[in-house]
């Protein structure tokens, strides 16, 4: 894969937890425009690396690259900043702000009127506010909460609470989206909708999507490109069929599914 | 658009309110205490927001009140500046000095704001009692001039009482334009889940610091009316006691409602006066009326009448926003 077509790069990534390495020696990539999954067994590093990659931990060696600047020590909110945007696996939704006030947080840095314009209520503000509520509006009608757009986010059901997690991201314009297990707890009808949204994130709106997944229809339906990881180790990256043909990936993965 | 319409029409009753109140007042000593609670209740305001929306706890605030007061008081009688420029650099010294302390502490995590507040309060009214020359020590600061400005002096009681109603109102507007802006929903985005602010790409350690700085502003704001209304400062009005009782208002009159602080602060300064007439049993009582509102309005008194108005309205979701 070139270099350029690269929206992130990690290269030799390694983070150890007391004497446990989590991650050793990952090279990962994803292509800009692509729907990248990274897999894996239990405790293989999955979330460590979509950690590594937002700067919630940082690595003990390593770099990661964001459209070609070093990010490995910029801080989560720089990353955001830059484009580098992700979900939680234990949803962090602000569960005192309505569902729309949810994602006008995530419409933070379209706008940008000041302190005194928030105090005084200048013109900037109003035309501003107004333009992050349109702009929320949209996005949550992406999602189809639209009607819900009042209720109190903590009393959405927990299938809602993701899709305003998404929205919420979205928001921002990221250049990249990292989904840290989307469909955990979700049920079939609900995973087969996210599916299609991821793909629509990717094709109407041109964000570069990357995402640790468990789900393996979801992961097969919608990647381009799909990473595994087995005791911190990269095992093997490809395309769908490759990976499911992939000697290696059995014998650790699915081969470990047979042995329980 | 509408939001803004009810703030405005509610901070307009209110000032209306709070100009018809002396009215029924005979006594100028219950004007006074009237005007005392008005000015804790600026404090209480800086402090909900940075408790209530931030989620960030100060146990030192009555030390900014006491820095705006002291600031003030000092350059006006020792030093003869007028006392505009005196209580302006006043509330300023209260943010510079919150800035110091806050830009360290506040980039870490955790409850060290509370801490380093904490030690912060305890050294400033050490100083307040020790550097006799300056403050005048435990004794008090005496002969601060009263007010004047623009060739009007605040001679009388109730005239000072209407002072600092308006600017009560005043703060009390320019912090709900505060919360109903990006700023606001970064410092409630902050107090859920400062991982998921960052992630909206919220600059957490700078939103700290302002809304902390702020309060301070306001903290120190009151002092400076304080001093020029009493004529006299002590190092006692601004110690522990008095930071722990700040907190009180914020909890009591409810966290995250601008409204809730002025109702606390209202409600806790006032209420030691009605229970005087108790004399032996009276810091029983208080101690207990707190404890039963603690217990029954967990949300605070404003958080009890919003769910009292909202169970007599007939049910129909506004979405107007947290209030």
């Amino acid at each position: 894969m070139q270099a350029e077509n690269n929206i992130l790069h990690c290269r030799g990534v390694e983070v150890t937890f007391g004497g446990v390495k989590a991650l050793n020696k990952v090279d990962f990539s994803v292509a800009l425009g692509s729907i990248t999954a990274i897999i894996g067994p239990n405790g293989a590093g999955k979330t460590t690396l979509l950690n590594v990659v937002s700067g919630l931990v940082k690595a003990n060696a390593g770099t990661v690259a964001f459209q070609g600047l070093d990010v490995s020590r910029f801080s989560p909110y720089r990353r955001a900043k830059a484009g580098s945007v992700r979900s939680f696996q234990n949803l962090e939704i602000f569960h005192n702000m309505s569902v729309l006030e949810n994602v006008m947080t995530g419409c933070h840095r379209r706008i940008r009127y000041s302190v005194l314009d928030a105090l005084l209520k200048t013109p900037s503000y109003w035309r501003d506010e107004q333009r992050c509520r349109q702009y929320a509006e949209k996005e949550l009608e992406f999602v189809g909460l639209i009607d819900k757009k009042d209720m109190p986010a903590s009393e959405l059901p927990f299938g809602s609470q993701r899709l305003l997690e998404l929205a919420r991201a979205v928001a921002s314009e990221p250049q990249l989206l990292l989904l840290d297990e989307p469909a955990a707890g979700l049920n079939i009808r609900e995973t087969a909708r996210l599916g299609d949204l991821i793909k629509k994130i990717r094709d109407e709106k041109g964000i570069t999507v990357a995402l640790v997944e468990h789900d393996m229809d979801l992961v097969m339906r919608i990647s381009d490109t799909i990473m595994v990881l087995n005791f911190g180790e990269v095992i093997a990256q490809g395309s769908p069929l490759a990976i499911q043909k992939n000697p290696q990936v059995i014998a650790a993965y699915l081969g470990e599914d047979d042995s329980i | 658009m509408n939001g803004f319409k009810k703030d405005m029409l509610a901070v307009l009753g209110f000032t209306a309110l709070l100009f018809i109140l002396p009215g029924f007042l005979s006594n100028d000593y219950y004007v006074n205490v009237l005007t005392l609670s008005l000015t804790h209740a600026i404090i209480a305001i800086g402090l909900n927001l940075l408790m209530g929306y931030a989620g960030q706890v100060s146990l030192g605030h009555a030390a900014f009140y006491g820095l705006g007061a002291y600031t003030s008081a000092i350059l006006t009688t020792t030093y003869a500046f007028p006392i505009p420029l005196a209580m302006l650099i006043g509330i300023l010294a209260a943010g510079l000095v919150a800035c110091l302390i806050g830009v360290p502490t506040l980039k870490l995590k955790g409850h060290y704001l509370a801490m380093a507040t904490l030690g912060f309060g305890v050294i400033v009214y050490i100083f307040f009692n020790e550097t006799i020359g300056l403050t005048g020590g435990p004794s008090g600061f005496t002969g601060i001039p009263r007010l004047h400005v623009l060739g009007y002096t605040f001679t009388s009681d109730r005239s000072y009482y209407y002072l600092v109603s308006l600017v009560l109102a005043g703060v009390v507007l320019l912090s709900l334009n505060i919360i109903h802006s990006r700023i606001g929903r970064a410092l409630r985005a902050i107090h859920t889940s400062e991982t998921a602010a960052q992630n909206a790409g919220i600059d957490v350690a700078k939103y700290k610091i302002f809304v902390f700085v702020l309060s301070a502003l306001f903290a120190g704001l009151a002092g400076v009316l304080y001093a020029h209304n009493l004529a006299f400062v002590a190092p006692s009005s601004f110690g522990f006691n008095f930071s722990v009782e700040l907190v009180t208002m914020v909890v009591l009159g409810g966290m995250a409602n601008v409204w809730g602080a002025v109702i606390g602060a209202l409600f806790l300064t006032i209420l030691p006066e009605y229970l005087r007439i108790f004399e032996n049993i009276e810091i029983i009582l208080y101690g207990g009326i707190l404890i039963v509102f603690i217990i029954f309005l967990p949300e605070g008194i404003a958080g009890g009448l919003v769910k009292l108005f909202s169970m007599l309205k007939p049910k129909r979701d506004d979405g107007a926003g947290g209030k």
